[in-house]
């Protein structure tokens, strides 16, 4: 169900600044800086402007956090991430391996942040507030990233070099993501849970901390060699 | 032999030095690429040359006997190292053909055999899997394309060739089951294999079907709709496409069975020295061009030799609507719908198809927009009768405006068509006019068609502010881009709903400026290039929340018009809004001050003649003001704001919370000037040789909803008198129209406005002015009156000369 304007302004009056977060492994080129051509970062904006779209069909402005776009010159990363990540109905984790690899610790611990948000929002409900979007099925995936709202798109991504937002792409994220978005707004409206983010930050261990990759899957096939 | 081919291909198309293609024959059981190249390949210092299996197995034994070496290949500079340790040229074959190296499969020798069944790839892997990623690395390094010989089938070897090292995988098959879901299901699992590794890199699938005999004409029909449905859903399902069309993939791509080279290992594009349609070579051809160009099997070309399509074309989008005076009408310079890459769409076609989507959105059903489907665009032609009758038919019009779109004749029949269907007074659905002007590229303001000039349109481009080039808005030059262009399609979407509601509920509202709004007009101030988004953001949650914005309309660039009109907007509006960068913008001719200033000045001016009257400035929290001119007025907003005015630094969403509070607070009643049932009266005075001339201004001011009341002619005596003091006596405002009649006339009607209190006037007119027009003289250029407003329509649109003047009568206070 669509977020109406009264929801809308409750949620705005409860605190709820940003529709959505979008957490994601930042890559970087050998200079340092962000590799912005890299088919993560190219996704991860993808799915903000999609999910922009998908919710713009019913609220006016819609606003959803990502770390590239929406922290000002000059403020300091980790409060602004914490600040914008309690004040967000719905994080969503765009995955692949790196993912969830000790080199990209914030990823975890954006994950498991907003998982103890989830619980203490919706106490003993099934609805969670993170949303996977799977770029690469890298196997075994973490238990905690196996939930049943994942999003696969790693067909779409493996077909090009760029990632391009095609109506596909844009379809599953409307459907998967933002209507998952609404579903959240509604439920925090009528349980009339609003932000507390005095008492919100990020936990000391990430949620895949004790999980180890089994590593790439050897590239050979199990049926024996036919014809 | 198809490597072979395209490797000769490439090094022909490709022929600089820097772009050097490798051959790789990784068939280990079955090695032979090297006799297609004999003449090098053969010569003694390579008979004995190792290769692929040779490297292989010596990297391994490396591996072992130097254990750290695997830290110096797992480092950044991996291929560096590798190349270091183990150097590729005593393996490499140079220009096989000229610029084009070969690795054989190994050493062909007694030893060869043993070698290749020994060595354990499953293990090399599990140990050094990473070295793959290395070795590819390095190859890219040094070769612009690498060709992979690997025998098909599940095996080892294939996985690696298939799912490690490629970034395109042409399956060859033959027209028969085996081959078909054989190569098929090896497709499939090399891409499912990509989809759940951190290899970045994408796989496309190429299918190639090989011997295709012609002689078999209706088994080869039959086996193509196989083949080709096989792909295609196998494709659509691994990419999660949408659609898979292979249709002009398939009719391009297939390579015929020609005995001659059954036998032996000629290369055909080196053997065939002429190409067409039915040689191998011709086929090689068609299909290396797609391998190469283009990124998927089903990627189609804009370019296709579509030679039928060069015929006007009417294409309805959707289905028509039921009901409704028919659809939308876009009229376009076929240029602006080239696509930029082939396998994109036009401009025109991506914005046609999003504004059909997002109308469809809004109103909850379709709506038909038609627009000509050209090739080729001839400028002389008529229009033919069923393109005439869409445009005729449309409710809405928009013209794509961009530099060709003022060249082409056809786009200014069109438009010309389309004002002459609907007539000057169907050309507006109350206060919302028919046409939407869209700017795709920007154009000099004056060279637009006169229909176009005052309207403000929606600007698809910004002003890059580091080049100071237009950069225009597109869904495919990247997320930036993207996100404004479709903010802009959203804008659009909603104005035109607008109109298409108001139409159908049949509600003729008067014009803008005889209407009280139902919410308090707010005046948005046009801003400098780089605050037109943050604008846009603004005006598209004011019209979200139903208020009117203004200006709706171009702003003159003259600075005497230009100041009317902001007065005339300012004066139906209860706030105004100013964004100020740090830019200082346009500066009009004949005018020190900027666009930006004189109507942040204006509305200052507001506020003394109406002290509710509110402005709210905005400012981006840290800015710092280019040139000395945007330095002194930006210290002058800051130090002598003014009553009635709010300034912020804060962040847009603040600043746009801060509008809807003050906005809120506003009571609509405020701006309603007159009572619904009241007639507005003007009196329009003018010279017996004036009655043809002042035709127009009577009709505009008509239009806007006053009652015209005309004065007679000169010695028409007493009765003529009484007349005009009994209008004087109760009209509301007064027009002078200056054209025939000379200067002591004038003054002598100027004199009667001030007799009128004698005469026994209690109230002030609303707006007395002097309309000066032609005949142009000394007199008429130096004339100045403190007792009425001067209004310059020498060489004017009464539109826009009558502003002011209308403006005034809108103004409550004044």
């Amino acid at each position: 169900m669509p977020i109406t304007p009264p929801v809308e302004k409750w949620l705005k009056d409860a605190g709820y600044e940003w529709h959505c977060f979008i957490s994601y492994p930042r890559i970087k080129t050998k200079d340092g800086n962000d590799d912005l051509t890299h088919p993560i970062s190219q996704c991860a904006r993808g799915v903000k402007e999609a999910i922009i779209q998908g919710l713009s069909y019913s609220i006016p402005n819609p606003r959803v956090f990502l770390d590239l776009d929406d922290i000002p010159p000059g403020n300091a990363w980790e409060p602004t991430v914490r600040g914008a990540l309690c004040k967000s109905l719905v994080m969503v984790a765009i995955c692949a391996g790196i993912y969830y690899h000790p080199d990209h610790e914030w990823c975890g611990l954006e994950w498991a942040a907003m998982d103890n948000l989830s619980e203490k929002r919706f106490p003993g409900d099934k609805l969670l507030t993170i949303v996977p979007v799977m770029v690469k099925i890298e196997k075994p995936l973490p238990p905690t990233v196996e939930r049943p709202q994942w999003v696969n798109i790693s067909g779409l991504m493996t077909g090009r070099r760029r990632f391009r937002p095609t109506d596909r792409f844009n379809n599953i994220i409307y459907t998967q993501v933002v209507s998952h978005i609404e579903a959240v707004a509604q439920a925090l409206r009528q349980n009339e849970v609003k932000t507390d983010c005095a008492h919100f930050s990020f936990p000391n261990k990430s949620a895949f901390s004790d999980w180890e990759t089994a590593g790439q899957l050897p590239p050979f096939y199990e049926k024996p060699l036919e014809g | 032999m198809a490597l072979a081919n395209y490797a000769c291909w490439l090094v022909r198309r490709f022929s600089a030095p820097s772009q050097r293609v490798l051959l790789m024959d990784w068939d280990l059981e079955a090695p032979g690429l090297q006799r297609y190249f004999a003449d090098k390949a053969g010569l003694p210092e390579n008979a004995d040359r190792p290769g692929i299996i040779n490297y292989f197995a010596e990297l391994n034994k490396r591996l072992e006997s130097e254990p750290e070496l695997l830290n110096k290949l797992a480092s950044d500079d991996g291929g560096q190292a590798l190349h270091e340790a183990l150097p590729l040229d005593e393996y490499l074959i140079r220009d096989v053909v000229p610029g084009a190296d070969l690795i054989k499969a190994g050493r062909l020798d007694a030893d060869y055999a043993q070698l290749v069944s020994a060595f354990n790839w499953i293990d090399f892997y599990s140990k050094y899997g990473n070295l793959f990623n290395v070795f590819r690395s390095w190859l890219e390094l040094n070769y612009t394309f690498c060709l992979i010989d690997s025998r098909t089938g599940f095996n080892d070897i294939s996985g690696v060739c298939t799912m490690l090292l490629p970034e395109k995988l042409v399956t060859v098959f033959t027209p028969n089951r085996q081959n078909v879901y054989g190569v098929l299901d090896l497709a499939e699992r090399a891409v499912n294999y990509r989809r759940a590794s951190a290899d970045f890199r994408p796989l496309s699938i190429f299918p190639l079907p090989s011997r295709i005999d012609n002689a078999e004409l209706e088994l080869r029909k039959d086996w193509r709709e196989e083949y080709q449905k096989a792909f295609e859903t196998r494709l659509r399902n691994i990419y999660q496409l949408e659609t898979c069309d292979l249709s002009d993939y398939f009719n391009k791509v297939q390579l015929p069975h020609v005995s001659y080279y059954a036998y032996g290992e000629e290369i055909a594009l080196l053997k065939e020295k002429r190409s067409d349609d039915l040689s191998l070579s011709g086929a090689y051809e068609k299909f290396f061009q797609r391998l190469t160009d283009r990124e998927t099997a089903w990627d189609t070309s804009e370019d296709a030799e579509a030679g039928e399509e060069k015929v006007p074309m009417v294409i309805p989008v959707t289905a028509p609507a039921a009901g409704v005076e028919s659809g939308i009408y876009i009229s376009y310079a076929h240029t602006d719908d080239m696509a930029l890459m082939e396998d994109q769409n036009g401009w025109v076609s991506t914005f046609h198809q999003a504004l059909s989507t997002r109308l469809a959105q809004l109103l909850g059903r379709d709506v038909e927009i038609w627009r000509m489907a050209l090739i080729e665009l001839s400028g002389n032609s008529a229009l033919t009768s069923a393109l005439t009758s869409k445009i005729d038919q449309a409710a809405v019009f928009i013209p794509i405006v961009s530099p060709r779109y003022l060249n082409s004749d056809w786009c200014a029949n069109e438009l010309k068509e389309f004002v002459d269907a609907k007539g000057q007074d169907g050309l507006t659905v109350g206060n919302l006019s028919r046409i939407f002007k869209v700017i795709k590229t920007p154009v000099e303001w004056q060279k637009q068609p006169p229909e176009l000039l005052q309207m403000i349109g929606y600007q698809f481009y910004e002003i890059d502010s580091s080049t100071g080039r237009p950069r225009e808005f597109a869904h495919n030059l990247g997320p930036g881009s993207e996100y404004k262009f479709w903010n802009k399609i959203d804008d659009l979407a909603f104005d035109i709903k607008q109109l298409i509601e108001k139409q159908q509920t049949g509600s003729q509202e008067a014009t803008a400026a005889s209407v009280p709004f139902e919410k308090p007009g707010v005046y948005l101030a046009d801003v400098t290039s780089d605050l037109a988004e943050d604008r846009d953001n603004i005006k598209r949650e004011l019209k979200h929340y139903g208020y009117k914005i203004l200006p709706d309309r171009e702003l003159p660039l003259e600075v005497a018009s230009l100041e009317a009109a902001v007065r005339e907007h300012l004066a139906r509006c209860a706030l105004s809004i100013h964004l100020v960068g740090s830019r200082y913008g346009i500066i009009p001719e004949g005018e020190k001050r900027s666009v930006v200033q004189i109507q942040a000045d204006l509305a200052t001016e507001r506020v003394s003649v109406d002290p509710s009257f509110a402005r709210l400035i905005w400012m981006p929290p840290e800015i710092t003001p280019a040139g000395d001119l945007q330095e002194r007025f930006v210290e002058s907003l800051q130090n002598k704001i003014g009553a009635g005015a709010e300034l912020l630094h804060g962040s847009l969403e603040e600043f746009k919370t801060r509008i809807l509070e003050k906005l809120s607070r506003v009571q609509p009643a405020k701006l309603t000037t007159r009572s619904e049932n009241v007639l507005t009266r003007v009196y329009f005075i003018y010279d017996s040789q004036d009655t043809d001339a002042v035709a127009p201004i009577e009709e505009y001011l008509f239009d806007q909803g006053y009652e015209i009341i005309s004065s007679l002619g000169e010695g028409e005596g007493a009765q003529a008198a009484k007349y005009h003091r009994e209008n004087l006596l109760n009209c509301d405002a007064v027009l002078i129209y200056y054209g025939n009649g000379n200067q002591l006339w004038l003054r002598s009607r100027l004199w009667d406005l001030q007799k009128v209190k004698g005469w026994g006037r209690t109230t002030p007119m609303s707006a007395t002015a002097v309309y000066i027009d032609q005949p142009n003289n000394q007199e008429k250029t130096r004339f100045k009156t403190r007792e009425a407003m001067v209004l310059n329509g020498l060489d004017r649109d009464p539109a826009i000369a009558l502003q002011p003047f209308v403006a005034q009568i809108e103004s409550p206070t004044t």
